[in-house]
């Protein structure tokens, strides 16, 4: 019971960030973004091609993956989803669908369709004991990492200008534009933030577990699981959802494995029915 | 020139239901002259290309009609293949039995998920997506839906009928089905789902039951998938849940039904025939990047006209402002006069 909490909460941190994009675009911009467990594929297999092509320290891998990634979700922002999004908001969800296979697709081109992983020697002790389970030294360092990235995000969004506009935006559309908020670039900015802490999580959970292309709708649907069990609109509440599902992914794998996505998907619809603004949602249920 | 044709299509468009049967009618006639002037090979692309109808027309009825897009509608689609499989093997029942009984278990599960509609526009669509996956994942894992021994995988179905016989099969059903899908425009639950897409809540202001007529659109267009999933089953020969749970069926649906335009009668049909040319196209000729074409076909299209092809029609026939193209699901709609 106990280690089953302590490997869900681990694995958690890594879903929080991919959930922390997602989250910020659907509550931003208003649209669910579909591509973004193929930005999450994306960042962790840009990491991989950069550590082992020209073998950089993780670390550089690591950060010119997740910007990578922000760029690639902006620059689709800009070029596709700018213009569907003001004719017909809702065509967005298919226009999301198909850049997912897009990118799925040219990743498979030049990247291969097997899954891959990343092994990673910190040079530290291989790990410790809280009670009687083993913690891998590696696990919680990455553990510790997503949070403070999660507290990075946080800083970003709640002390500096752009978080602001950003803030401005998803609580006010009409009057943040009427207090000279450009719309546009604030959304694109949002996409570059979303696409960032995507690659992020693909980046780090790559040394965790293997990654490969057709992954990515997997990714959209957990950090859509994410935001359902922790609310959409708050940060905190997205951190904990990732812990929360972590911890149930982990626990529905490991006691009902031949019926693990059933479990999970079962407690997304009753969610979805009956507590649609989250756990921990204070705003009315978006339902829209 | 293309005054005229726009001219003729409009009549059409306003004609009675009568008339439009009767096109229809014509319609099915000629299509079911094609077995006797191309070969097998054509024949059987003409069978998936009405199948793809079929499906497209269906979910027509909840995304265009009612603008609810469901993301899991080829669970009833699966669910169709899977009961005609069991009925077929497990108890030997004749084909048009487990055809009904396919539609009926569809239309039976989706009334049963009636506090779905709780959900609107993204969440709903992510409920049917979720529903999708639960049964994808049960019927992979119960026993009674895995096959006749217990380390089978699907069903082996075999039915003494030929290609031509199923050709045939499909397209009496489709035909059925499109004729219901026009009968229902005309009908009183056509118009109270086009009050409610258009704005819900003073649809329902004026005394439009709107859960009731949503579950309608639900429960009709989830037992036309299932009815023609049971026809399938014998079809392709072999059930399981890879190869008629494929989430490739329920975006194909969609897609052809936004291609061609959602929330008209003829703009599935136009968007599955359409799509099924450009598969065909690429399969034949670009194998390797046929999904990546695919994929960049659909963000082209969407970017460039999201309104659909058979808005592109109107537009180019200058009955834009007139007939205008048909609303997506769920938007205000941006026509002035509707038929």
């Amino acid at each position: 019971m106990e280690d089953v909490v302590i490997y869900g909460l681990l694995r958690g941190g890594i879903f929080a960030l991919a959930a922390f994009g997602f989250s910020l675009v659907l509550g931003v911009i208003g649209i669910v973004n579909f591509a973004h467990g193929a930005f999450v594929v994306f960042g962790g297999l840009l990491t991989h091609y950069m550590s082992t092509r020209f073998g950089l320290p993780y670390v550089v891998s690591l950060l010119i993956g997740s910007v990578g990634t922000g760029v690639l979700a902006s620059s689709i922002q800009r070029l596709l989803i700018a213009r569907t999004f003001k004719l017909e908001p809702l065509m967005v969800l298919v226009q999301t669908f198909g850049i997912a296979t897009v990118i799925t697709e040219v990743g498979i081109k030049y990247w291969g369709s097997e899954e891959r992983m990343l092994r990673i020697n910190t040079g530290l002790p291989p790990g410790f004991f809280i009670g009687g389970t083993f913690v891998p030294s590696f696990d919680a360092l990455l553990f510790v990492v997503s949070l403070l990235s999660a507290g990075l995000l946080y800083i970003v969004l709640e002390r500096t200008e752009f978080g602001r506009a950003v803030r401005a935006c998803r609580d006010e559309r009409q009057s943040a534009q009427l207090n000279g908020i450009n719309l546009a670039a604030t959304f694109e900015k949002t996409m570059f933030v979303s696409g960032v802490w995507a690659g992020l999580a693909g980046g780090m959970f790559i040394t965790l577990s293997p990654i490969a292309p057709y992954m990515d709708f997997i990714w959209t649907v957990d950090s859509f699981l994410v935001i359902v069990i922790g609310g959409l609109g708050s940060m905190l509440g997205a951190l904990i959802g990732g812990l929360l599902f972590g911890v149930l992914s982990f626990a529905a794998a490991f006691y009902a494995p031949t019926i693990a996505p059933s479990v999970t998907f079962s407690i997304l619809l009753l969610l979805l029915l009956f507590r649609p603004q989250g756990l921990f949602g204070t705003g009315d249920a978006m339902r829209k | 020139m293309l005054a005229r044709i726009g001219n003729c299509a409009w009549a059409i468009r306003q004609a009675a239901l009568v008339g439009q049967l009767a096109v229809l009618g014509c319609c099915g006639l000629l299509a079911g002259l094609l077995p006797f002037v191309v070969n097998d090979y054509w024949v059987r692309v003409g069978a998936f290309v009405l199948i793809n109808i079929g499906l497209a027309s269906s979910w027509n009825i909840i995304g265009g009609f009612a603008g609810y897009a469901s993301f899991g509608h080829g669970v009833f689609f699966g669910l169709g293949a899977f009961v005609a499989a069991i009925g077929i093997v497990r108890f030997g029942l004749p084909l048009y039995v487990v055809m009904l009984l396919g539609g009926a278990v569809s239309a039976l599960i989706a009334l049963l998920f009636t506090p779905i509609f709780r959900q609107r526009g993204m969440y709903f669509a992510l409920s049917t997506l979720a529903l999708l996956l639960i049964f994808d994942n049960v019927l992979q894992r119960w026993t009674f839906t895995r096959g006749l021994r217990s380390f089978d995988v699907g069903w082996s179905v075999q039915l003494p009928y030929g290609l031509h016989a199923y050709y045939y099969i499909f397209l009496a059903t489709v035909v059925v089905l499109v004729a219901s899908v026009m009968f229902l425009a005309r009908s009183r639950v056509g118009y109270a789902l086009h009050a409610l897409r258009k704005d819900e809540v003073l649809a329902s202001s004026i005394g439009i039951r709107v859960l009731r007529f949503k579950v309608i659109a639900f429960v009709v267009s989830a037992a036309w998938p299932g009815v023609l999933g049971a026809a399938f089953a014998p079809f392709l020969a072999f059930v399981s849940v890879q190869s008629v749970l494929d989430m490739r069926f329920t975006l194909n649906m969609i897609l052809a039904t936004i291609f061609g335009g959602a929330g008209t009668i003829v703009g599935p049909i136009v968007g599955a025939v359409a799509l099924s040319i450009i598969d065909q196209f690429t399969w034949g000729n670009f194998l390797e990047y046929h999904r990546l074409i695919y994929g960049v076909l659909i963000v082209v299209i969407i970017t460039f006209a999201p309104g659909g092809l058979t808005s592109i029609f109107w537009t180019l026939t200058r009955r834009s402002t007139a007939a205008g193209s048909a609303p997506s699901p769920g938007l205000p709609a941006v026509v002035k006069v509707e038929a």
